[in-house]
């Protein structure tokens, strides 16, 4: 009986709720946009009328999505791009194409009142077509780790949570500045942050990776070679006589042990020559986001493994 | 077959429907589907949802009307440059048009150009640059030589594609996935302003083949019993293929390379309608835009929310079918 009442309830809330939605869906395309908005400049210089307080935000990049999770904006995402995957919440979203191809239909169908874009991701033409169809896209363009934080506190600003946007952008400065004042403490060593096996790819001096290797207290021995991503030739790779090498890759397990065992086996590389071979999640380096923290500790872990020594005694 | 002014007034009335047809089909299809009716109420000026609206008319739209110009273009070209050279395996790229424009737009993509008409302008200049060098070089004592042509075209497409290598093989990764793009031929950029660039400029060059037509006719039946009919040889190849150059650089600057459509198509349209190119070059062109909005709406459908590069489902979509036929027919139809 009891059960039977309940259940009945469930089903009236559940309609109301239903009936709630579709007038709010009648109001929202009765009323042509946000009752006020203001006018911000984007990092590449667009002026974007952005509503006070955005209900239904796009992320057109993993990194973007993870931000707006980070602002506490979560449950106003209504759509993010493939491999979305922080925090876990944000797969269940509504996908909306890969970061190099979005779908602008799939896109508009969300009615969304603010599109979050990345300059060196998304094509130029998607920010264009969204904004002709009349769509709020405001670009990021983070160029560096240093000019994160500032980033991510204008997105805060925009999203309408300035607060918490601060307070995201205080914790990050505190902790360049802490693994910088750790690093500090020795010298920068010579090592080799390489994205790519086959072919050999580093991480140029000037790429996003190369200045983050720079802050864990890595000094670059790509610096030799040309571009942000120069091809590296196994030869250049023994002959530039790092210290340690970093592979930032995706791989777990087998394969991962199967990577560092490929690069044991270069002549020069071997456990003898006394150069160390790390593993960095590239989860962690490839998002300009938030846990960028977390990626450049496990780097300066990896490069001055002594300076942690004590901290993860405190912290197993 | 006879070919009777009456007969290519049918025919391309037929294809004419048909092909407005598919454009209708394909405006409804996307990642999800739109109604007929709405399609139908969108056109006559109906009430319809914001966002629907906004789809057709921003997304579809210039995208389907983009994909017919694309296909009526290289298929126009194609069946020219099959006729001037002599040669079933000729396509609307192989005077070098292809890899002079690839070279200059994965420049412009590298520079870091912005704005829809930078890469475009680049790719259409450089475009230009090479059908003009494989042009004059292939000139002997003022006569065209088809052979000399073909190779030198095949001889540039080469060369740009090693420095295109060699431009990828320093690119970031961004950069290269936009390159790529552009390389397999993509629509997803499509504009209305870029129609009403492509519009015209195929407009007037198809008029120009078609009033060509019967003297491309004598043509394609040997330089020897082309000028015995009195067609001035030389100048007339001048022109065809200067048309078609320009043709091809315009529509290769705006959609990328997209490959088959131009080989395939006139190749198709003769097995139907026969060899005169008075049948064949509207219907070319009718044929050739149907298939191009058909691609184009597969690729931006049939991995939804992803998308293809259009030119993968030409490819993948013409090159069985077009095998299907040849075998049909035997293997004696060129």
């Amino acid at each position: 009986m009891n059960y039977q009442v309940k259940h009945i309830g469930g089903g009236m809330v559940g309609r109301v709720g239903a009936l709630a939605a579709a007038w709010a869906m009648v109001a929202w395309l009765l009323v042509p946009g946000p009752a006020r908005a203001a006018s911000v400049t984007d990092e590449i210089g667009r002026r974007v009328e952005v509503p006070d307080r955005p209900a239904r935000i796009i992320a057109l990049s993993p990194s973007l999505t993870e931000i707006v999770f980070a602002l506490g904006l979560g449950d106003r995402l209504v759509g993010v791009t493939h491999w979305s995957d922080v925090p876990a919440r944000a797969r269940r979203l509504p996908k909306v194409g890969a970061y190099i191809s979005p779908n602008l239909e799939l896109i508009v169908s969300q009615a969304p009142d603010l599109v979050l874009a990345n300059y060196e991701g998304n094509p130029p033409w998607v920010v264009d077509k969204l904004t002709k169809a009349g769509i709020a896209v405001y670009v990021t363009r983070p160029d560096t780790p240093q000019a994160l934080p500032r980033s991510i506190s204008r997105l805060g600003r925009v999203c309408g949570a300035p607060a918490a946007g601060e307070r995201l952008a205080g914790e990050m400065e505190a902790g360049f500045v802490r693994i910088a004042n750790l690093v500090s403490q020795a010298e920068p060593v010579k090592c080799l942050l390489l994205v790519g096996r086959n072919p050999v790819v580093a991480a140029g001096t000037e790429s996003f990776h190369g200045r983050l290797l720079k802050m864990a207290g890595g000094e670059n021995a790509a610096a030799g070679a040309p571009g942000n991503w120069p091809r590296l030739s196994l030869e250049y790779v023994v002959k530039s006589r790092p210290e340690v090498i970093i592979l930032s890759t995706m791989e777990r397990g087998a394969e991962a042990r199967e990577l560092l065992a490929h690069w044991r086996s270069v002549p020069g590389l071997d456990r003898q020559s006394g150069v160390r071979i790390g593993i960095v999640s590239s989860n962690l380096l490839d998002r300009p986001g938030p846990r960028i923290i977390a990626g450049l500790e496990a780097l300066a872990r990896a490069i001055h493994p002594g300076l942690f020594k004590t901290e993860s005694k405190e912290q197993p | 077959m006879k070919v009777t002014a009456a007969r290519v007034g049918w025919v391309v009335l037929g294809l004419a429907a048909a092909l407005v047809l598919t454009g209708l089909v394909c405006l409804a299809l996307g990642s999800s589907a739109t109604p007929l009716e709405q399609v139908w109420a969108w056109l006559t000026g109906g009430e319809l949802p914001h966002s629907t609206a906004i789809i057709l008319s921003r997304f579809r739209l210039p995208r389907v009307l983009m994909a017919g110009l694309v296909g009526a273009a290289l298929s126009i070209c194609g069946a020219v440059l099959q006729g001037v050279v002599r040669n079933p395996l000729a396509d609307p790229f192989i005077l070098g048009v292809s890899g002079g424009a690839a070279l200059g737009a994965v420049m412009g993509i590298l520079l870091g150009l912005s704005g829809q008409w930078a890469t475009a302008g680049l790719a259409l200049a450089a475009a230009m640059v090479t059908v003009a060098m494989v042009l004059s070089l292939s000139r002997r004592r003022g006569r065209m030589e088809t052979t000399t042509l073909v190779l030198t075209g095949v001889m540039v497409n080469a060369f740009c594609t090693a420095m295109i290598m060699f431009i990828i093989s320093t690119a970031s990764d961004q950069k290269l996935h936009a390159i790529m793009f552009w390389l397999y031929g993509d629509l997803s950029g499509a504009s209305l302003d870029q129609s009403l660039l492509l519009g015209p400029v195929t407009l007037i060059s198809a008029g120009i083949a078609f009033w060509l037509s019967r003297q491309l006719n004598l043509l394609s039946a040997g330089d020897r019993a082309a000028a015995a009919a009195g067609v001035e040889v030389g100048r007339l190849k001048l022109i065809l293929l200067l048309l078609v150059s320009l043709l091809t650089a315009v529509t290769v600057s705006v959609s990328g390379l997209i490959g088959f459509v131009g080989l395939m198509i006139p190749h198709l349209t003769r097995i139907w309608l026969g060899f005169d190119y008075r049948m064949t070059l509207p219907a070319a062109a009718l044929i050739g835009a149907g298939f191009m909005i058909l691609a184009d709406t597969v690729a931006r459908t049939i991995i939804s929310p992803a998308q293809l590069p259009a030119g993968v489902v030409t490819a993948a979509l013409g090159a069985p079918f077009f095998v299907l036929l040849l075998v049909r027919r035997g293997n004696r139809w060129w």
